[in-house]
């Protein structure tokens, strides 16, 4: 039986459902991730008046979130790019600032180390020029050390941030999965979609997606899993994996991720891609750790270079000159899952054969092998890694010694760790060898015309060297050395002898006599310091094709490109999660003014519907009335 | 399209805050003056512009190089044309003495005055380069180069040549060891020398002589002999049985003698038996030099055969000293054009240095007319953008219910 005071009743309810719906979308305009929400009329069942069905009113069928789950998805896979590209370019920014210096950077050092060489060069004997000399390998020494800090704090820097995010992820994670069981009841409770709590647990899956990339799954009533890296489970129904940082077992000095499930403990380091923790990984992969070696590699190649010459030389005192410049050994890390007893130990064989890069060890019970730890790379080497015969490979020398078990692994860094002991060897100004140990002269009164070259050390180590030997010719052919046996001379051509080389040219006469011996008293000799800026600016790394300075600009130019790209990544990501945003907002997002022309219908429609009230009010007052008389 | 609230607003604020770190960037390199502030801004620009700062900087210490061998060159410079006042001064004296009026009391006057110039010599010889580096003790410049001893004057510093970068290319020595300078040097003629047999008895003297032809000389000692008052012979005395190279007859005062592309010229009266020795030149020094003036100046020349010696000598002495300021003339020539090759070097160095300036300043400096004009415009965007956005804001369906 239709009714006009139910038909108007019903209206009422409606409408109050809509503005309630309305009021409640305009207090979340700023709520983020909300859905706005549209409250659903459907006509009540009508009756039949004999032959005719008269409308009985209308029902409130739902109130609907309106959400695309397309775009939702879309644009949580762009955020968390954009978290992934802004983590790194914001790092890498970091890097840039510290390198990227080139007023007061590593550049400027080694420059200033250099002009000091060349100041000792043209004042050998002065102790001024040395100790400045000395001085500016010191403040070298401290740049490189510096440097070094500041890119190992960083590593801490990003290992506790790991450690926070990785709390926050566990944390997010149990709210998704106490969302999903409110989620379970209240769908079975009313029968409706809990608007609200889905849009909460969409936020908290966004919230996810910008720290790490994740999958997710709708599954039954309410219940969305999400799974971290290769499918492993974060969330399952209503219960959350914790993801936890721990020591990476190749390397104390990094952490990793492993996730704590029921089950137990598995490591997904290697599967975290995505997101904040993403965007770190590959910073610390692509460039702080290249950055950290390739500073390694230069610092060992400016103590090789200088080291060497510097032991061909002869100091103030009359001494042979030793090492300039101190450096760290080669790191060696045991994997925390070894069972053998060996303490393996590598030194560096030759510097340009270095590679930055860092190596396993592995021992397969038959032998070893050895690969490159970022490529995995196969590296051919020679040797069984006993003293006697140690593994040779890439200008390494490794012992493994007595006691690795099978399995065992090992973890070389050739070159990280030698800027840790990067110093000036020693602080007396006149230990800096800048003159060569040896001297060659002719002997006053020789008859020929020949002449000697100054010489060169071959062998800095030869016992011999500073012993005073004499090139006496024995004919215009042929002479002796000390005495020794006759040898043919041919102008021009070497003569060596006690790790020295001389040349003689010209034409001797018998008799003629020549002299090489120690040079202890040349305070004005400047060929060794004069050596030691040549071998400096010499290519030395990179099979020789790199000299120091272009090393260092190169990390430079490197790392200043690198966070180029991050910057321009991140920003064209940038407008495309605009974009996403934008179009998840059009259907989603709350607009005042739709909701206020909204408001305005109902509430006129409100007013209609209270005046059918009344209408039906008055209708039984004339029926009354007419009744009654 | 639908737009949302948040989204209108989103953008605004997002073109907004775009807007005014462009503005930074901008503002950043005007005060700053640079194009860029670190690598990443522009990568390549940075990394040549680190490359051209560090050519800068190594023609900086190339330039001190070159002012500290300039002046160690100008201080030899002035020691060598010392050295060159003291032989022609001796030189000088030994021609005077090489007058027969002289008494030997007039002779022993210039030996006096050759002794203070030995002495002096010495003196020049150890001298420094204002810093206490002895100049001609080659590297051992701690060391006083050369001592006077019994047996004349010896060297003590080494035969060691310091170079010294003036350029990336070239090295230049900044001095001369003393050997190169006071000692082997080639006596006499520079082929051989002669001298006047001890023995002889005539008044036969001999000249220092001159190679006519180089390609016959062979380098043996020979003696010229007199079998009479006017027929001589050659004879190389190297071999333990004396072999004739030459022999001649008809000879006269002032007549020359010719053997193997060697000329001599014996004046006076040679007696027969006389003989005078022509052997390979051997290298003597400048202090010697002038200790042999001495000593011929004050050896006795009563006898006609003391007088052929002495005038022999006088003319080997005359000589050696031309010997020794060729000597002094070439390494002043060397001097010379090391000096001129750090000036060569100095103006290429300029030449690159405006060259460099100007790179440098077209990848790092910034355009100011660009820059600020950019910046005006960016000033200008953002005001727009702030403007826009309160005028947007400000929109609301809300105010007319």
């Amino acid at each position: 039986m239709p009714d006009m005071l139910g038909t108007g009743l019903s209206s009422l309810r409606a409408l109050q459902r809509a503005l309630d719906t309305t009021a409640h979308n305009i207090a979340n305009v700023s709520t983020p991730g909300y859905s706005r929400q549209r409250a659903e009329f459907t006509t009540r069942q009508p009756s039949v008046v004999g032959s005719t069905w008269i409308g009985n009113g209308v029902n409130t069928s739902q109130v609907r979130r309106i959400y695309d789950q397309f775009l939702t998805a879309q644009s949580r896979s762009s955020s968390g790019n954009l978290a992934r590209l802004d983590a790194f370019a914001t790092q890498a920014e970091r890097l840039d600032n510290m390198l990227g210096d080139t007023t007061n950077g590593l550049t400027t050092s080694l420059q200033s180390y250099t002009d000091a060489l060349s100041e000792v060069s043209s004042t050998p004997g002065s102790i001024p020029a040395r100790q400045v000399l000395l001085s500016q390998g010191r403040a070298l020494a401290q740049r490189l050390q510096d440097y070094d800090k500041r890119l190992r704090d960083m590593s801490t820097d990003i290992d506790t941030q790991f450690a926070g995010e990785a709390r926050e992820v566990t944390l997010i994670s149990q709210g998704i999965a106490r969302l999903n069981g409110e989620i379970t009841v209240a769908t079975q409770t009313s029968g409706q979609a809990p608007n609200d709590l889905l849009d909460q647990r969409d936020r908290l899956i966004d919230q996810i997606a910008t720290k790490v990339s994740v999958t997710t799954i709708a599954e039954g009533a309410g219940n969305v899993n999400v799974f971290i890296g290769n499918g492993q489970p974060l969330v399952l129904g209503t219960t959350a994996s914790e993801i936890t940082t721990v020591t990476d077992p190749f390397d104390p000095e990094r952490t990793q991720f492993a996730l704590k499930t029921s089950t137990g403990t598995v490591d997904i380091s290697r599967a975290v891609s995505g997101g904040t923790l993403g965007g770190l990984l590959d910073w610390r992969r692509e460039m702080l750790e290249p950055a950290r070696n390739e500073l390694g590699r230069i610092s060992l190649a400016i103590a090789s270079q200088v080291n060497a010459q510097h032991h061909e030389g002869m100091d103030l005192n009359g001494a042979l000159g030793g090492d300039f410049f101190t450096v760290g050994t080669v790191g060696i890390d045991d994997v925390t899952t070894n069972t053998g007893t060996a303490v393996p130990t590598a030194t560096r064989t030759n510097i340009s054969a270095i590679t930055g890069g860092d190596y396993v060890l592995a021992n397969t019970g038959s032998g070893y092998t050895l690969r490159r730890q970022d490529t995995g790379a196969a590296i051919t080497f020679t040797g069984t890694g006993t003293l006697a015969d140690p593994i040779l490979a890439d200008g390494l020398s490794i012992v493994v010694g007595a006691g690795s078990a099978s399995g065992d692994q090992y973890i070389i860094h050739p070159t990280r760790d030698a800027v840790l002991g990067f110093n000036v060897a020693f602080t007396d100004p006149s230990r800096v060898a800048a003159a060569a140990p040896i001297r060659a002269a002719a002997t006053t009164g020789n008859a020929g015309n020949a002449s000697i070259t100054p010489g060169e050390v071959l062998d800095a180590a030869n016992a011999q060297l500073l012993t005073t030997a004499s090139i006496v010719f024995t004919s215009a052919t042929t002479y002796t050395i000390n005495g020794g046996a006759a040898q043919t001379y041919t102008a021009g051509s070497n003569v060596d002898a006690n790790g020295w080389r001389v040349q003689i040219n010209g034409t001797p006469a018998t008799g003629d006599t020549f002299t090489v011996r120690s040079n202890a008293g040349a305070t004005g000799d400047n060929r060794n310091v004069f050596a030691i800026s040549d071998a400096l600016g010499a290519g030395v790394l990179d099979g020789g094709t790199l000299s120091l300075a272009n090393a260092v600009s190169r990390l430079t130019a490197d790392v200043g490109l690198q966070t180029r790209t991050a910057q321009v990544n991140r920003d064209a990501e940038a407008a495309v999660n605009a974009d996403d945003l934008d179009a998840r907002d059009s259907v989603s997002g709350v607009n005042l003014d739709e909701e206020a022309a909204n408001m305005l219908r109902y509430q006129q429609a409100y007013q209609a519907a209270a005046q059918i009230i009344a209408t039906a009010s008055n209708l039984f007052d004339s029926l009354l009335n007419a009744v009654r008389r | 399209m639908r737009l949302s609230t948040a989204a209108i607003h989103r953008t605004s604020i997002g073109s907004i805050l775009d807007q005014q770190t462009r503005l930074a960037r901008t503002q950043a390199q005007v005060t700053s003056g640079k194009r860029f502030q670190s690598a990443a801004e522009d990568p390549i620009a940075a990394t040549r512009a680190a490359a051209l700062d560090r050519t800068v900087a190594d023609n900086k210490q190339f330039e001190r190089n070159s002012n500290i061998i300039e002046s160690r060159l100008s201080y030899e410079e002035q020691s060598l044309s010392d050295v060159t006042l003291v032989l022609n001064r001796a030189r000088e004296l030994a021609l005077e003495g090489a007058n027969s009026t002289l008494g030997q009391g007039e002779r022993n006057m210039l030996a006096t005055e050759l002794r203070q110039l030995v002495g002096e010599l010495v003196d020049v010889s150890n001298r420094d380069d204002g810093n206490g580096d002895y100049l001609f003790a080659g590297t051992s410049t701690g060391t006083k180069p050369f001592a006077r001893g019994s047996s004349g004057v010896s060297y003590v510093g080494d035969q060691t040549t310091r170079f010294i970068r003036v350029s990336g290319s070239q090295a230049l020595a900044d001095g001369h060891p003393g050997t190169e300078v006071f000692m082997n040097i080639t006596e006499a003629n520079g082929t051989f020398r002669t001298a006047v047999a001890a023995a002889n008895t005539g008044s036969g003297t001999i000249d220092v002589g001159t190679v006519t032809n180089p390609a016959a000389w062979v380098a043996d000692n020979y003696t010229v002999r007199f079998t009479s008052a006017t027929d001589w012979v050659v004879e190389d005395d190297t071999l333990p049985t004396p072999v004739q190279v030459a022999s001649g007859s008809g000879f006269t005062s002032g007549s020359s003698i010719q053997f193997l592309g060697a000329r001599v010229t014996i004046t006076g009266t040679p007696a027969t038996g006389d003989a005078f020795t022509v052997q390979p030149s051997q290298d003597t020094d400048m202090f010697s030099i002038l200790d042999n003036l001495i000593n011929t100046l004050t050896q006795a020349t009563g006898l006609p055969s003391d007088r052929a010696v002495f005038q022999q000598q006088i003319g080997a002495s005359i000589a050696n000293l031309d010997q020794g300021l060729d000597r002094v003339l070439s390494v002043r020539a060397e001097v010379g054009t090391r000096l001129s090759a750090i000036d060569s070097a100095a103006n290429a160095r300029e030449a690159e240095s405006i060259d460099l300036q100007q790179l440098l300043s077209d990848l790092r400096d910034v355009d100011y007319a660009e820059a600020i004009s950019r910046l005006n415009q960016e000033y200008a965007g953002l005001q727009a953008a702030q403007q826009a956005y309160t005028k947007i804001s400000q929109l609301s369906l809300f105010d007319y219910l």
